[in-house]
């Protein structure tokens, strides 16, 4: 795909998701959760903070010796169709723009587990394979 | 037969096994799939063209814009008031054909035949698919929505 027209959609995305219906409730997003999986390659802790209307996601990969820091992003939070009459909103959509990869993290709440699909797009000249993990994190 | 010969037919098979099996995992994608819940709001038909490494998505969507409304027959009453309004609706909204990104399962794996999930964006949606079974499952995000799908062939 032309990657301006991914960019310019889920850009877009974001800015419709960012005027939803589910601005307020983001409370439960807030925290710090780990990788159920401690062995687990792709991420191994979030930190969600929320501020009013503003959520800030902190990741970091799992690296040897200790954790990678991913940096911090703005989140854009999203209300679910099942649920849309509590304004509850239940996923959260995180673009990381990182010198060598775009990484997109979905992250969904399901109760009290926290699941997050990363999207990794490579955008150096690497020949790396994109590729998709999927983790659960708990408090 | 020479070990150079035995090797070189040992490594062409190796490549033709592979090969063979990389595209069809790419292309369990391939195909038209339809929605399973017939009240989706979002998306309710895919076609999925898969071309060896590249992959083509055309999506269809709801509309849930009334197109016309009118009364329906033999429902005036004698002071002109309708009893039985009818509303029309437009035929599912065509998005698409998009080239989709493909997602492997390991920055190693080689594209075609690791692919696990499909990235596609179109205006105002972001779509992911991934398979589960001989189902497709489609996360739809738009408009401040994110819906969960289940399509098959």
């Amino acid at each position: 795909m032309n990657k301006t027209v991914l960019f310019s959609a889920l850009l877009a995305v974001m800015v419709l998701m960012n005027t939803g219906p589910a601005a307020g409730q983001t409370k439960r997003f807030q925290g710090e959760w780990n990788s159920v999986d401690q062995q687990g390659h792709g991420l191994v802790k979030l930190q969600i903070n929320v501020k009013g209307n503003v959520v800030v996601v902190h990741a970091w990969g799992a690296c040897p010796g200790k954790p990678c820091d991913l940096g911090s992003s703005l989140a854009y939070d999203v209300a679910s169709t099942v649920h849309w009459w509590n304004d509850t909103p239940s996923a959260l959509l995180v673009n990381y723009e990182l010198p060598f990869a775009r990484k997109l993290l979905v992250i969904e709440l399901q109760k009290s587990v926290l699941s997050a699909r990363t999207f990794t797009h490579f955008t150096d000249d690497s020949h790396r394979t994109d590729y998709m993990e999927s983790a659960l994190f708990h408090r | 037969m020479s070990k150079a010969i035995l090797f070189a037919t040992l490594l062409a098979a190796l490549v033709l096994v592979t090969t063979g099996r990389a595209s069809a995992q790419v292309d369990r994608f391939q195909g038209k799939w339809k929605s399973v819940n017939r009240h989706a709001h979002s998306l309710i038909k895919l076609d999925i063209a898969v071309h060896g490494d590249s992959v083509e998505v055309s999506a269809w969507s709801a509309s849930l814009e009334p197109f016309e409304t009118h009364c329906a027959r033999f429902s005036v009453t004698s002071s002109g008031d309708c009893i039985d309004v009818r509303q029309s609706f437009r035929g599912p909204d065509h998005l698409g054909p998009t080239r989709a990104e493909i997602y492997a399962t390991h920055e190693s794996d080689e594209l075609a035949g690791k692919a696990s999930a499909l990235l596609v964006g179109y205006p105002g949606r972001l779509v992911i698919l991934e398979l589960q079974g001989s189902n497709l499952a489609a996360t739809v995000f738009s408009q401040g929505r994110v819906e969960h799908a289940l399509f098959t062939h």
